[in-house]
């Protein structure tokens, strides 16, 4: 019997962005996947040499609405650090604080959605509920629900008053009670163990070897944290444990992020009961020096780097963003090979892939497949640019 | 107890490595050397982890950095190729994560990695043809046009 | 007497579609987060669905790139008319922060006809069940049919 290739998005029921995965199947079982992906390409790297450093602390918050915290620090860090600008204490704390905020309610979200791809809807509704009130958090003290807007260069734009402190405090004690649940869920509940366990294998070699990063690699057994192996922010001060499992399997990647719900909260609560007095900006000129310097931060989904070249002017000279998902698509291939077509779209999500942050990607996995029939679209006049005539299977 | 950076400036010794702060170091090489001293990472420092490969325009030339990743430790390797002939070896076989790094720069970039299984476009659409805009002296198509 | 009924079965459940144009993200789980349980657009009937063929509304996000715009116009030929198209967030509405970008078209607009807009960066989800039925509440004074 052939092979039969099915085309699963860009637009498509189980994944919430676009992206195209080609899956030739053998009856039910993956044979090869080709992933494409790219279709949110928004050039950003281009237009950050346009814009002024003001200007793209908010573009660069853009990068990505998930873990729009992570890229604004690595910018931030970057400019910082070619200034040779040391910030305030208590911003670096406050920071810190956003990094974890991000960090919950990201893998709240991540729960959720993981829930939703294997049909555990109220796994999603619970999740998305305890969400909001991190959600509640960030809104109260930044001001904004998603694209917080927090940071300045040389410090935070906005103060965590005591009221604050008291609320965020109170509502860790709720998000511990909740955690303890979905750990409880994860591990008993017949619903995720049908569909997670031995599903999505990644050998520890094969993560190491195809560099997984994040929650990712940690599900496969390799103690991997940027905020331990070179701290940034306050994590030198912060105690906090690195989470792997040895599983290797989707509910590997289940269970770390659960536990580093917990973490994240240990870590806010200490951040709270030991916050520094003091400034929280100090003013920095709006022209940097040449130079150049690297940031990596863990984001909620993994090691997060950017790279900086200035030339001395209002301008960047190089902006470039490694995102985290980009590092997780050759294991995404990986995994999914020689499992069953159900089972794709939750493999898939235990990547906790982002499409927004990865906007420059394309990938095709496999050399031998034979590109499909090409449809041409019609031509674009606008910006003159030829754009567009796409390889596509739809009828 | 050695610190990482330590025991890969002792594995290094006899190159110009340069450490701008604690983590980050920086080492620059003539691109002939770049599979000689990838080997060397890779099987003397046991490095698997290829964080991603930055490439920028330098006017006349193109410069490559190739930032690993060893407990922390982030390793710069740098290199030039000119633009008049932008090739460079490409990485793959010593590092198989370079895959989507390298399609990526000769996308944007116009570099061309010798030995590359599989250049595709990566970022741009297939039928991409304005050139390469992460070059300094990329413009839009229209005003290309405007100009011919 | 039938066109009444379909008017009404339209008002009271409109099925939505979400559609990602090269949006970051933040709008997409802000429309998310409408549907949960502390708003619960689901009491007005919407309901998300995963087909354009059984969708009334199409929600879209993001300013529209150049490889997004032959789909996102793929995907609004599929539905059937009547059909009501809501763009979320600002970048959707006019190319946003992305503005200039070579890969940008720049707004759901300037790709489809679009009834409503929602603005804001991203705006939050009480504002996006607020626009669905706004053009639910405009529909039923008779706007489009």
């Amino acid at each position: 019997m052939g092979y039969v290739k099915l085309p699963i998005g860009p637009q498509h029921p189980a994944l919430k962005e676009p992206e195209n995965f080609t899956i030739t199947l053998d009856g039910e079982r993956v044979v090869n996947v080709d992933i494409r992906i790219g279709y949110i390409h928004r050039g950003i790297e281009k237009l950050m040499e346009t814009r002024t450093y003001t200007q793209n602390l908010y573009l660069v918050e853009r990068i990505c609405g998930i873990c729009s915290y992570a890229h604004v620090y690595n910018f931030t860090q970057n400019v910082e650090e070619i200034l040779g600008l040391q910030i305030p204490k208590r911003a670096e704390y406050i920071r810190t604080l956003f990094l974890e905020l991000e960090r919950l309610h990201s893998h709240f979200l991540w729960l959720g959605v993981a829930g939703h791809e294997i049909g555990f809807d109220t796994l999603f509704m619970y999740t998305w509920q305890d969400r909001e009130v991190v959600q509640d958090l960030l809104e109260m003290i930044s001001g904004n629900r998603v694209n917080y807007a927090m940071n300045a260069i040389g410090g935070v734009r906005r103060d965590v008053s005591q009221e604050h402190r008291k609320k965020v405090l109170e509502s860790m004690d709720y998000l511990e009670k909740r955690a303890e649940f979905y750990k409880n869920v994860a591990i008993n509940e017949k619903t995720i163990l049908a569909r997670a366990e031995n599903v999505g294998i990644l050998k520890p070699q094969v993560a190491l070897r195809l560099t997984a990063v994040g929650p990712t690699a940690r599900a496969s057994g390799i103690s991997v944290d940027i905020r331990k192996d070179d701290p940034y922010a306050s994590y030198l001060d912060t105690p906090f444990e690195v989470i792997t499992t040895d599983t290797n399997d989707v509910l590997g990647r289940v269970v770390v992020r659960v536990l580093e719900i917990v973490e994240s909260i240990k870590i806010i609560r200490y951040l709270m009961e030991h916050l520094p007095e003091g400034d929280i900006l100090k003013k920095a000129p709006r022209k940097i020096p040449e130079g150049e310097s690297i940031s990596h931060t863990e984001a909620p989904r993994g090691e997060d780097i950017h790279y900086l070249h200035s030339n001395g002017t209002e301008k960047p000279d190089r902006y470039k963003v490694r995102t985290p998902t980009l590092a997780n698509l050759p294991a995404t291939a990986e995994m999914l090979k020689e499992t069953y077509l159900a089972d794709v779209p939750i493999i898939v999500a235990a990547i906790d892939p982002c499409m927004g942050c990865m906007d420059r990607v394309l990938l095709l996995k496999d050399g031998q497949e034979k590109p499909g029939e090409l449809i041409s679209g019609e031509q674009l006049r606008r910006y003159g640019i030829k754009w567009y005539a796409e390889r596509g299977w739809n009828a | 107890m050695t610190t990482p950076e330590e025991h890969i400036l002792e594995v290094l010794k006899g190159l110009p490595v340069l450490m701008t702060r604690s983590h980050r170091l920086f080492l620059s090489i003539p691109r002939e050397d770049l599979i000689k001293t990838m080997n060397i990472l890779s099987s003397e420092l046991a490095i698997q982890h290829l964080s991603t490969i930055t490439a920028r325009d330098k006017g006349n030339d193109l410069e490559l950095l190739y930032h690993f990743m060893l407990q922390g430790v982030v390793i710069t390797i740098k290199t030039t190729c000119p633009k008049n002939d932008p090739t460079i070896d490409s990485i793959v076989t010593i590092f198989p994560s370079a895959i989507l790094y390298e399609r990526e720069i000769h996308d944007i970039l116009g570099i061309v990695p010798r030995g590359h299984p599989d250049l595709r476009r990566l970022v741009l659409p297939d039928e991409w043809v304005g050139g390469y805009p992460l070059r300094k002296d990329w413009k839009p198509p229209a005003e290309q046009e405007a100009e011919e | 007497m039938f066109k009444s009924l379909v008017k009404w079965a339209r008002i009271k459940s409109p099925w939505i579609l979400h559609m990602n144009c090269g949006s970051c993200n933040g709008c997409d789980i802000e429309i998310l987060a409408a549907l949960i349980p502390r708003l619960d657009a689901e009491r007005f009937g919407v309901l998300l669905k995963g087909t354009p063929r059984h969708a009334d509304v199409l929600v879209c996000t993001g300013p529209v790139t150049t490889q997004m715009k032959e789909r996102l116009k793929r995907v609004y030929d599929q539905m059937p008319e009547p059909k009501f198209v809501v763009v979320v967030g600002q970048c959707g509405s006019s190319g946003g922060i992305y503005k200039g970008s070579y890969a940008v078209e720049g707004g759901i607009d300037t790709v489809i006809p679009v009834n409503a807009y929602v603005p804001g960066c991203p705006p939050r989800p009480d504002a996006i069940a607020d626009g669905i039925i706004k053009l639910l509440a405009s529909i039923k004074k008779g706007g489009k049919q």
